[in-house]
């Protein structure tokens, strides 16, 4: 389970952390109940300051994604909050957005773009 | 006096002369066996670095603390000798744990990646270990139980709170995600950190608890047991910190530590 942050993104690297923790939890790789990283751990094997790494947990704990128990450290909730059809229709919006603006800096044509997307779908 | 000088002359010599030497084909080859890391043309430089800077560290703490109490000795003008052994291998323990401060991480360029499994200290030691170096304090309490003897507790604090500090300073290094040999460089070196400072702090704990047990009256009666307990754990504890600990981590223990 992997997460990458690119520092040359123009989105903050609090919001891509947090963007690919709930993309994770949404698809299942981190399932209800599995332990996250400390945040000293995390900060230091992504070279970005504590505080940048608690504000996103602030935030998924505020999303009712994450929580933390004092010393047993953080964990997906166990009961994951339901999203309902219009949040859902944003996050799919949100990640297209991502991909075509990332897919956009690489110089990519639309359809290329659209050449990877339909062949990621069918593998 | 002199006696001791020129000792300590002679294993700063010794020292200088272990630490030109490269490391051999064999150690390279050893270490590899026993945390199954197969040798690559890119982890191979990681795996000689770290094993030659933390055997010199080790060998340069050995003969600080020999020379250091042989300063103390001749400039305090004192007669009573410490413990030579556990002076020598507190100064091996403190070496071995300055060596891990100094190793940096290779920080990329570009995206940054990092694994979600957590680390944490209990995930490099072995449960045997942990058990181990718990029945060496339990051995160090009975060895006081009959007469506090203040430097060997003072020595077992130190060691606790340095083999902690140095445990923590393995496990919250940077672990970025790198290739799989590298990456399985990088946790073997953890864990042969981690079973290295477990392992000598099993040793120095029972050498305290033979140190605290040896002084005071002569045992008798029931105290008599009491010291066999005693010796008999804490020679047990000196061969498993110094042979079983070290040895004993090809396989991982508890999760697998290398990231998904």
């Amino acid at each position: 389970v992997i997460v990458a942050i690119d520092p040359d993104s123009p989105v903050p690297p609090y919001e891509q952390l947090r963007a690919q923790i709930v993309a994770l939890i949404g698809g299942g790789q981190l399932p209800p109940g599995s332990q996250l990283p400390t945040v000293r751990q995390l900060a230091s094997d992504l070279g970005l300051a504590p505080g940048t790494i608690a504000r996103t947990y602030r935030e998924l704990e505020d999303g009712g994604l994450i929580e933390t128990r004092g010393r047993h450290g953080t964990r997906v909730s166990e009961r994951l909050p339901k999203v309902n059809a219009a949040e859902r229709r944003r996050r799919l919006t949100d990640a297209a957005a991502e991909f075509v603006r990332s897919a956009r800096s690489l110089g990519a044509t639309n359809i290329e773009i659209e050449a990877h997307l339909r062949g990621l779908l069918e593998t | 006096m002199a006696m001791l000088a020129i000792f300590a002359l002679l294993a700063a010599t010794l020292v200088s002369v272990l630490c030109v030497r490269p490391i051999s084909r064999r150690e390279f080859a050893w270490f590899c066996f026993q945390y199954g890391i197969t040798p690559t043309a890119s982890n191979g430089p990681l795996i000689v670095d770290y094993l030659t800077r933390t055997r010199r560290w080790r060998l340069f703490g050995a003969v600080g603390s020999l020379s250091v109490m042989t300063c103390w000795m001749i400039v305090f003008k004192s007669n009573r000798s410490p413990n030579l052994i556990v002076v020598l291998f507190a100064g091996w323990f403190a070496g071995g744990i300055l060596a891990e401060l100094p190793v940096g991480t290779r920080r990329a360029t570009g995206p940054r990646a990092a694994s979600l499994v957590p680390r944490r200290p209990l995930s490099y030691v072995q449960a045997a270990t942990q058990r181990f170096l718990l029945g060496s304090l339990a051995l160090f309490l009975l060895a006081n139980a009959r007469h506090l003897h203040v430097a060997a507790i003072a020595t077992t604090l130190a060691v606790l709170v340095l083999a902690w500090w140095g445990i923590s300073t393995v496990v919250r290094r940077p672990q970025p995600v790198l290739a799989t040999d590298l990456e399985q460089a990088d946790t073997a070196t953890r864990r042969a950190a981690v079973a290295r400072i477990c392992g000598g702090s099993i040793v120095l704990i029972s050498l305290c608890a033979l140190w605290a047990s040896g002084s005071g009256r002569a045992p008798t009666g029931g105290s008599v047991v009491v010291y066999a307990v005693v010796f008999v754990g804490s020679l047990v504890g000196l061969l498993t910190g110094w042979l079983w600990v070290p040895t004993r981590m090809r396989r991982a223990p508890r999760e697998r530590m290398v990231s998904a």
